[in-house]
């Protein structure tokens, strides 16, 4: 997509100063390409973008009814008060805990299984029905069933976040380790490696940038896990900041307690690739083998 | 024609195997009556990949397995490693039955499958740890290679950062590390441009000649099985079989300048590429 701009970039006879910003499609698309051809400005394209849209927001939330749409403005002016109110900081790392704990847990698991899976074809076989059908399953709607099983509280939130998390880790790292390559297994095998061996070298390097493929979906899977439970479940945390405003009809504050949960997703995948670099500097960006 | 015998195996006298008589020298690898049978990936018919296979590899020989592609090369040069078995027949290596891989044996794979997420000398230790081989000796063992293949600067660099003529020196110096008896190459320069692969091929001639290992090479270029071998083993197809064991009458070590225009190359070439393309 960007070879055609750069193209047009090359294009003789353009001056190469930047002219000051144009409407877009006003018909002067020398001007827009003038605009988008620098570096610094191609850089740059992200924040305006989102400048652009929260001030149409702005403009058309103003004429809507507050319940129904708030504006930007009010979300924020909303982010202050329930700070200030001490909501959001408890919500915020009550979230960041039960999102930890449960991807910690789905992550090791999935990671023990997966390998499991992917090195041993009669274990593959038995699990991978099981694996396919929770894949596929609409596990939220389990969220009561695991209410009884583990109370109303953390640990019911946690158990619904590795429940929704901890497929895609299984399914990423056994395709991983099924996926190593047979060249490398026959030297391992020409050199008697043990399938210690194997594993902790061959199998699991090569099945890293899998898992942590796996790793993202499960985190938007889990986020998705954190909050349907505290609502449903405990009414505490962001989940439950989410219910009580929606229920009242604060527009803002819904808004402003999504967007929070929105930045814990964020940082999650933010740790998440610093982790993979500390990890795994070999691999480049994550491939995704099955997508959620 | 001997001489470089004494040389092979730093000092040891070993006759080559066929051309001079010793009784103390067993062949390294003997295989007997060998045959393979591979199953159509599309249906249940099988066809015969390789049909009777026999031959002796002596101590410290270099032989070469050239033909066209589908004559059954690579598939008994893994017969031989262990890598696949055998339908029939047998296989010995150091004078034991072929089940699984053998002892002692080192494998150039035709691209360097090194470990990308190991250094060099990791991917080598890699080797001696499964042999259980102490550290320090370990050490000595890798630095040694490594030094052997001129890639001691390089011992702390993933492979992905050398060029692809190191990283076969690489996979060459991880195959000798173990100091194995048998050293097989299937196709090892085969992805290297024109330069490099001459000049590669005149390092390793000079390495393995220093290792003294028996050496088995897997290759499609005539000039390379010439500039290698004591023997080159010609296979044809449709059932995979020895054609033909053609004797390079040349003392290793070898240079590639002392080859050029020598009338003994030129007759082998033709020799060997008139029965690969069958006009023999």
């Amino acid at each position: 997509m960007s070879a055609a701009r750069e193209d047009a970039a090359l294009l003789p006879g353009q001056s190469p100063v930047v002219s000051s910003p144009s409407p877009v499609g006003s018909g002067e698309p020398s001007k827009w390409r003038a605009l988008t051809r620098g570096r610094g400005l191609k850089k740059l394209l992200p924040v305006v973008s989102v400048l652009i849209f929260l001030t149409i927001w702005q403009i058309v939330g103003a004429r809507i009814n507050p319940i129904l749409l708030a504006t930007p403005s009010a979300v924020g002016q909303a982010f202050v008060d329930i700070n200030r109110e001490g909501l959001l900081w408890p919500a915020f790392s009550r979230a960041m805990e039960v999102l930890v704990v449960g991807l910690g847990i789905a992550g090791v698991a999935g990671i023990a299984i997966g390998v499991l899976m992917g090195r041993s074809d009669t274990a593959y076989r038995t699990l991978n029905p099981y694996v396919a059908f929770f894949q596929a399953t609409p596990l939220i709607a389990l969220t009561p069933l695991v209410v009884i099983w583990f109370g109303i509280g953390f640990q019911s939130e946690v158990a619904v976040t590795v429940l929704l998390a901890v497929w895609s880790v299984i399914i990423n790292t056994s395709e991983g380790v099924r996926n190593t390559p047979e060249s490398l297994l026959d030297m391992a095998r020409i050199y008697h490696a043990s399938e210690r061996s194997v594993i902790r070298q061959i199998a699991l390097p090569h099945a890293i940038p899998y898992m942590f493929a796996g790793l993202r979906i499960a985190l938007a899977k889990g986020m998705i896990g954190v909050i349907i439970a505290e609502m449903d479940v405990s009414l505490k945390g962001l989940g439950g900041l989410v219910e009580d405003f929606g229920n009242s009809f604060q527009t803002a504050r819904l808004l402003a307690a999504i967007i929070t949960s929105s930045c814990v997703g964020v940082i999650g995948t933010i740790v998440l690739e610093l982790v993979r670099r500390r990890v795994a500097p070999w691999a480049g960006r994550s491939k995704a083998k099955t997508q959620a | 024609m001997a001489k470089h015998n004494e040389q092979a195996v730093g000092g040891t006298a070993t006759a080559r195997w066929g051309s001079e008589v010793n009784v103390e020298a067993r062949p390294r690898i003997e295989i007997v009556h060998a045959s393979k049978r591979f199953r159509r990936p599309d249906s249940n018919e099988t066809f015969t990949a390789l049909a009777d296979v026999s031959l002796s590899v002596g101590q410290g020989e270099f032989i070469s397995l050239i033909g066209a592609s589908g004559c059954g090369k690579t598939t008994l040069l893994r017969m031989m490693s262990g890598l696949i078995p055998s339908d029939a027949g047998e296989i010995y290596v150091s004078g034991k039955p072929v089940n699984g891989v053998p002892p002692s044996i080192g494998f150039v794979f035709q691209h360097p499958e090194l470990l990308p997420w190991r250094t060099l000398e990791q991917n080598l230790h890699f080797v001696l740890k499964q042999q259980r081989i102490p550290k320090p000796d370990a050490e000595r063992a890798v630095a040694d290679k490594l030094a052997l293949t001129n890639l001691e600067e390089f011992a702390k660099y993933y492979p992905q950062m050398l060029s692809g003529g190191m990283q076969q020196r690489a996979g060459l110096a991880r195959a000798l590390v173990g100091n194995p008896d048998v050293l097989f190459m299937d196709e090892p320069l085969s992805a290297l441009d024109a330069f490099t692969r001459r000049q590669l091929q005149q390092d390793i001639a000079d390495i393995i000649l220093a290792t003294g290992a028996t050496t088995v090479l897997v290759t499609h270029e005539v000039d390379e099985a010439i500039f290698f071998s004591d023997r080159i083993v010609v296979m044809g197809t449709a059932p995979g079989r020895i054609r033909e064991i053609i004797d390079v009458p040349l003392p290793r070590p070898r240079r590639h300048a002392d080859l050029l225009g020598n009338p003994v190359v030129a007759s082998l070439r033709d020799r060997v590429l008139s029965l690969v393309l069958g006009v023999a």
